[in-house]
């Protein structure tokens, strides 16, 4: 029980780690998601392969490569561009290009969300909108975004629980710096230490689990104020598909 | 994490069949030359390695060299994936505490820091400077203890890794052995020097073992003596060191 | 000019770089018998969801919903290192005298001879079936899915027919169920393909695992292009840098 509530400290400051990867990529990953899915959807034939490309490369390669991929990407350039502008230990450092690959990342899945949610728009409320005379922008800020991002919240909370459980191999594929250490790593380097495999693994998960269902507590929140114009208002399904 | 695992593992098998017993499994990193690393063949190769050979001939063991990861190493030779580590590790105190070592096969040698070249670092004042280590060396728990206040402190899974960091610019200085780094200064021609004190922390290298194995224990340093008088050792290490040794000689 | 040809071509002629190719039986291996594993365990955890017996029904629901919950690299490394641990522990309650615990240094295992000695194979076979567990939640959801799917007129005929529970389940339910499953069963697979760049955080030489090793040195030769570049030299210096 010792071993229990010693693991909880040890990992409470780790869990920081796993946080701020999760908290900066989100907002981010959100909003450069919404240009992709505008993108995947525009008439336009150029931003709509780019779109497709990068949505496609992002999803059907493992976040793991790509770590691996960015970090050697960026430690090329080094000499050459960040040593240069004076930014070479920020671009390098793990709390920047965790982040930005996670980003990235989620941004290709949530944009195939926010794809499929943007086709299911009613066609019937955008051509209301029409009549009304309303100028494109005015239709997506009115109309087709309200109904978008309802129509896809509950997916969205899935694709950032994901996302959260994808920041436990950011220190897989990146240096470790000082004793910047997340949850997995720390969880590893104690069962490397007295191979109590159970304990230290089962701290770590609960860990997962505690923030995963703060994550589903919050964006359940935010979910029913996104629905509160409805009588009976729809709760979202406890038990999340969790699937990318 | 645990267990030992590169497909490529060279069965050694030496020794005639009347003495063959269990076989001693000998654990290496393969990503520390010139000590052990993988070689053209895919192999296990090295100083380690050719060491490791000529003491199972001479002790008359079978042996077999498993790869392993560095930071797990010692874990797992006490979890008794294997029986001996042979992986450039030097006898410290604090290694002494989990595990017993075998005579040194290689003398105490200074960690030296390296640095591209026209890197300027006042090394009697030294802060503020990105220094880069493989994780659980000597120089990773020099660094994290002495330099680690006022310095960045970026830890690698290799060396090799630690060396590509600081070709790109990455980190400012690398601390690591000495004769790790000497055939990379000179083969870089000039763009990787030498930089700052030499460091004398290592205690010599030699083969890691489990205390209670004293018996191994035992035989190792039998034929490890045997071979440093008669002169092996010192050809083995200036065959894969140039310019080192002797050592041994009586 | 000769040496760049040679180091091209040690693409192809490198033991390093051959083993680099052969690897990729490993991750092909791991995802052909982890996705068998994953149909069986989502089979499985499917049939026990659908049981009529709270207990199997509350292991169908816990098996998928704790396995989801938490990182699927945590499970992965996880599962081989616990069930390891398991067996040894079995095996040092039978085996153990207790001279030779108090003898044991390490914290694990138990005594010296419970230890267990994994081989390559076995513990890619170890970690084919932890792929197996991890996505056979995922499946066991898809497949549940997907029963609950099936008409349940065909059932009611089926049992019109007089085939009892079990017949139902096998030769109805079952076969029925793969045409609502299998697209959700083809997302599965797409996520344990790219599960697989995990072998090599289990110390299996897996594609990643060569990938990052052979890639480390190449950074020297960079810096031996850059400096040569920025010297203004032309053809000397690469040669020195073929060595490593």
């Amino acid at each position: 029980m010792d071993g229990f509530f010693n693991d909880l400290s040890l990992m409470a400051p780790a869990v920081l780690f796993n946080i701020y990867f999760a908290a900066v990529s989100i907002p981010l990953g959100f909003v450069f998601a919404v240009f992709l899915a505008l993108g995947k959807a525009s008439p336009n034939g150029l931003i709509n392969r780019l779109s497709r490309c990068y949505i496609y490369a992002f999803r059907g390669s493992p976040l793991f490569i790509q770590f691996f991929m960015f970090y050697s990407l960026a430690l090329s350039l080094n000499l050459a561009f960040w040593k240069p502008w004076g930014v070479s230990g920020f671009v390098l450092h793990p709390l920047f290009i965790g982040p930005l690959v996670l980003v990235l990342n989620t941004a290709a899945y949530t944009a195939e969300i926010f794809y499929g949610a943007l086709r299911a728009v009613p066609r019937g409320a955008i051509e209301a909108a029409q009549a009304y005379g309303m100028s494109p922008a005015q239709q997506f800020r009115r109309v087709t975004w309200p109904n978008l991002i309802r129509l896809a919240w509950p997916a969205y909370t899935n694709e950032v629980v994901f996302l959260f459980h994808a920041t436990a191999i950011v220190y897989f594929a990146l240096p470790v710096v000082g004793s910047q250490k997340d949850l997995m790593i720390t969880a590893k380097d104690l069962v490397e230490r007295d191979f109590n495999t159970y304990l230290h693994f089962s701290v770590a998960a609960l860990y997962f689990l505690a923030v995963s269902l703060v994550i589903f507590f919050l964006f359940g929140l935010i979910y029913s104020r996104l629905m509160r114009h409805l009588p009976a208002q729809p709760r979202m399904r406890w038990a999340p598909k969790w699937m990318r | 994490m645990k267990k030992i695992m590169l497909a490529a593992t060279a069965a050694l098998a030496l020794g005639t069949p009347a003495f063959a017993q269990e076989t001693v499994r000998i654990a290496t990193e393969g990503a520390y030359a010139p000590w052990n690393f993988i070689n053209d063949a895919g192999q296990p190769d090295g100083y380690e390695i050719d060491l490791g050979s000529a003491i199972c001939e001479k002790a008359e063991l079978s042996c077999e060299f498993v790869v392993n990861d560095w930071d797990s190493i010692i874990p797992n030779l006490l979890a008794g994936n294997y029986d001996v580590i042979m992986a450039g590790m030097n006898i410290t105190e604090e290694r002494l505490q989990t595990i017993a070592f075998s005579d040194e096969y290689f003398p105490p040698d200074p960690s030296r820091y390296v640095a591209l070249a026209g890197t300027e670092i006042d090394f009697d004042n030294l802060s503020g400077v990105r220094i880069g280590v493989q994780g659980g060396t000597i120089q990773a728990g020099h660094a994290e203890a002495e330099l680690a206040a006022n310095n960045t402190v970026v830890s690698f899974t290799t060396a090799d890794q630690a060396v590509a960091d600081l070709a790109a610019g990455n980190v400012d200085v690398i601390f690591a052995d000495g004769a790790y780094v000497d055939p990379i200064v000179t083969a870089s021609s000039g763009s990787i020097e030498y930089v700052g004190p030499d460091v004398l922390i290592g205690e010599g290298m030699a083969a890691g073992l489990r205390k209670e194995d004293t018996d191994l224990k035992a035989k190792l340093d039998e034929a490890l003596a045997a071979l440093k008088a008669d002169g092996t050792v010192d050809k083995l290490i200036a065959a894969r060191f140039e310019g080192r040794g002797p050592y041994y000689a009586q | 000019m000769t040496d760049d040809i040679a180091f091209w071509l040690g693409y192809l002629t490198n033991g390093k770089h051959l083993a680099w190719y052969a690897s990729f039986q490993f991750t092909i291996f791991a995802a052909v018998v982890g996705g068998a594993f994953a149909v069986i365990f989502g089979l499985l955890g499917a049939t026990l969801k659908n049981s009529r017996l709270p207990p199997l029904r509350l292991i169908g629901t816990l098996y998928s919903s704790i396995v989801r919950g938490v990182p699927d690299v945590l499970f992965f490394l996880f599962f081989p290192l616990a069930f390891e641990q398991t067996v040894e522990w079995f095996v040092a309650t039978q085996i153990c005298s207790p001279e030779a615990i108090a003898a044991q240094t390490a914290a694990w295992p138990p005594c010296r001879e419970a230890n267990w000695l994994l081989g390559s194979f076995e513990y890619l076979m170890l970690a084919s079936v932890s792929l197996g567990l991890v996505y056979g939640a995922f499946a066991t959801n898809v497949i549940h899915g997907a029963m609950r799917s099936v008409p349940a007129g065909q059932l009611e005929a089926a049992r019109a027919y007089g085939m009892s529970a079990s017949q139902v389940l096998w030769r109805v339910h079952i076969r029925q169920m793969w045409v609502y499953a299998l697209p959700g069963l083809s997302n599965v697979w797409m996520l344990l393909v790219k599960a697989t760049s995990l072998l090599s955080l289990l110390q299996i030489a897996d594609i990643v695992l060569w990938a990052d090793r052979l890639g480390a040195p190449n950074f020297c030769r960079l810096l031996a292009w850059s400096t040569t570049i920025g010297a203004g030299a032309t053809t000397s210096s690469s040669s020195s840098s073929t060595s490593w």
